[in-house]
């Protein structure tokens, strides 16, 4: 093919795909700009050009009953070629140890961009490695879901991105609130009022459906945080020690709280939407419909709905554990005990959770038959 | 606390589940025991990728075909969802070897893990790190490929159309379906994240020095991911419940097979 078809096919390619070839072009120039975004920082940053790696030594575990458990260690020598800073393009040789299983260290490849500090005399000789940079990638990642859902979904996608986005602006500002000495708990009784109203008015528009839904998010919240009260008070202690990240040692307890609060919000607003969309158009299909077939089919609706939920939860909540079980197993525990005692709060959360889809199915069934059938029994 | 939350999840399941609650409460359990064993068999050794195709495999099918029955719904449901896995497992470990999520994050790392525990473990935690996420996503794919495999079922059986009206269709569904996954999603983190985000405030963390952190990372790339693999199950699970549907054998044989009234 010449040169002169080419061009007539990306033509009539551009002409029939405009939104989709911007965007492409858009999201093609954002990871160009983000692979090389090292003139924004004023921390010298490194790239490995070189690596060579050698074994130093063995390592032993002796935690582990009558087996102790070995694994090889290494070296590694790295030529960095520095790409910002007023030493912008000089080359530097550092060293890197890292173990096999990498648990608290890292190992480099060619490529890896690090951030350096310079030697106490300023100079380059003794730098060292402070960390890797990860920002670029991380930005990638948000740009390609933000690309694919504009190009998978359209303007839906927009509504999507901007909701979330809107979200996140929100629950960035209380935190900032909560440093300045509001409390936790009161910050995430507002947050899980003003959330659902944005999301599902935002998500959904203004309709009769879209109430119904808020109403009975808010009706679920209530009753499933009553019951959590009620579990908190009557059941056995947690030791609110164990929580993942520790600040000081003030209000754990409701912090802990909160996050529980926050985190059912999602799942209770995708049940209610979901039923309630689905009865609102089941009883504007059928105005004629029987009390008892309405409650029959969001019935059904739910069944189908509640599995596959809880599954999401399950896998959402429970994947980050991987690594420290496998650390506490290494280290002579057993898995039950790791199950029964060392993961208290997100087993906690999956339970709060899942009770929260179950409490939402008949709710959403209840208030749709109350106030999307209301008017039809007037008559 | 836990076995008061236990039991009345247990007494819901059963009161508003009814029959297929028990099912949900077995698929469950059947899930955590299939995870639990898949961690067990990385730390005795295995090769984590091989672990997490075959637990994959295995979750899937169990949640699928035993939540949904075997049909023409599932297959398309369980079909996408492994390509999905296949082709995200190939993303996830470009991401994973530049991002270096593996093992403990630097918070953990100073707090009194550090003091108890050895770890020198022999097990290759670059592997852990991309065979969780893959895990994580699990769910959330399932869950919309599930939703899109059947609502596409009810538009076929309706009415036959052609494969490109079909599909069609299962891209709005899926757009309607998406913003709801999403929300779940992000609560579902920011839920999770709330602890980390205090804590990193509270050492007074600048925003960059919290975008190239592990600690914030491991959770974020986590759920950004699982959006990901939200998204790319849209076309997917499109393509294939529609060619699946309208190809006449199947086609007949969907026809003749019990299908649950639908509402």
């Amino acid at each position: 093919m010449n040169y002169k078809a080419i061009k007539k096919q990306c033509h009539t390619f551009y002409k029939t795909y405009p939104k989709q070839t911007l965007l492409t072009i858009i999201f093609v120039l954002t990871i160009i700009f983000l692979l090389n975004n090292d003139f924004c920082y004023k921390t010298p940053i490194g790239k490995v050009i070189k690596v060579k790696t050698e074994q130093e030594k063995t390592l032993t575990n002796h935690n582990n009953g009558t087996f102790p458990i070995t694994e090889k260690s290494y070296l590694q020598t790295l030529t960095v070629k520095l790409l910002n800073t007023d030493k912008k393009g000089s080359i530097i040789s550092l060293k890197n140890s890292y173990s096999f299983s990498q648990m608290d260290s890292v190992k480099l490849a060619r490529g890896d961009k690090v951030f350096l500090s310079l030697g106490s005399d300023g100079s380059l000789v003794s730098s060292n490695i402070q960390g890797i940079k990860r920002d670029s990638y991380t930005f990638i990642l948000l740009a390609l879901f933000i690309y694919l859902i504009l190009l998978l979904t359209g303007k839906r996608g927009v509504f999507v991105t901007l909701t979330t986005l809107l979200n996140l602006g929100i629950f960035i500002l209380s935190l900032h609130f909560y440093s300045e000495g509001i409390p936790i708990l009161l910050l995430a009784n507002i947050l899980i009022f003003v959330f659902p109203c944005i999301t599902l008015l935002l998500s959904n528009g203004i309709k009769k459906s879209t109430f119904v839904a808020l109403s009975s998010t808010f009706l679920t919240l209530t009753i499933s945080f009553l019951l959590f009260k009620f579990a908190l008070t009557y059941g056995e202690e947690i030791d609110y020690a164990a929580l993942d990240y520790i600040v000081g040692g003030h209000d754990l307890e409701q912090i802990f709280f909160a996050s529980v609060e926050l985190a059912g919000l999602g799942v209770i607003m995708d049940v209610s939407v979901s039923l309630c969309s689905s009865l609102y158009e089941l009883a504007r299909k059928t105005p004629d419909i029987a009390l008892k077939d309405f409650f029959l089919s969001g019935r059904q609706i739910g069944y189908d709905i509640m599995g596959t939920m809880i599954n999401v939860l399950l896998f959402t909540y429970v994947c980050g554990l991987m690594p420290l079980i496998i650390l506490k197993m290494k280290n002579d525990i057993s898995l039950i005990t790791i199950i029964k005692l060392q993961i208290p709060f997100e087993i906690c959360r999956f339970l709060f959770g899942s009770i929260q889809i179950l409490l939402a199915i008949p709710i959403s069934i209840l208030l749709s038959s109350l106030f999307l059938l209301k008017r039809r029994n007037k008559k | 606390m836990i076995s008061i939350l236990a039991l009345i999840l247990l007494l819901l399941l059963v009161l508003i589940g009814g029959d297929r609650g028990v099912v949900s409460l077995l698929t469950i359990i059947g899930n955590l025991l299939t995870f639990f064993f898949m961690i067990w068999s990385m730390s005795a050794g295995f090769n984590p990728y091989l672990v997490t195709i075959l637990g994959g495999l295995l979750i899937n099918s169990l949640t699928l075909t035993y939540q949904n029955g075997k049909n023409l719904k599932t297959y398309s449901a369980f079909l996408s969802v492994a390509v999905v896995m296949t082709l995200l497992l190939v993303v996830v470990f470009l991401f994973s070897s530049r991002l270096h999520l593996e093992g403990l994050n630097e918070i953990e790392l100073k707090g009194e893990l550090t003091i108890f525990y050895s770890f020198v473990v022999n097990v290759d935690m670059h592997k852990v790190s991309i065979c969780l996420i893959l895990i994580g996503l699990l769910g959330a794919v399932m869950d919309t490929a599930v939703s899109i495999s059947s609502g596409l079922y009810e538009i076929a059986i309706s009415k036959v159309r052609t494969q490109k009206e079909l599909f069609h269709s299962g891209m709005c569904i899926g757009k309607d379906i998406l913003s709801t996954t999403v929300n779940t999603l992000f609560f579902a983190y920011i839920g999770e994240a709330l602890l980390l985000l205090i804590y990193l405030q509270e050492y007074h963390y600048s925003l960059f020095k919290i975008l190239n952190s592990k600690a914030f990372l491991q959770d974020f790339s986590c759920i950004t991911f699982s959006m990901i693999g939200c998204l790319l199950i849209l076309p997917i699970t499109s393509y294939f419940s529609s060619k699946l549907y309208i190809s006449k054998e199947v086609w007949n044989l969907s026809k003749n097979e019990k299908n649950p009234s639908h509402s």
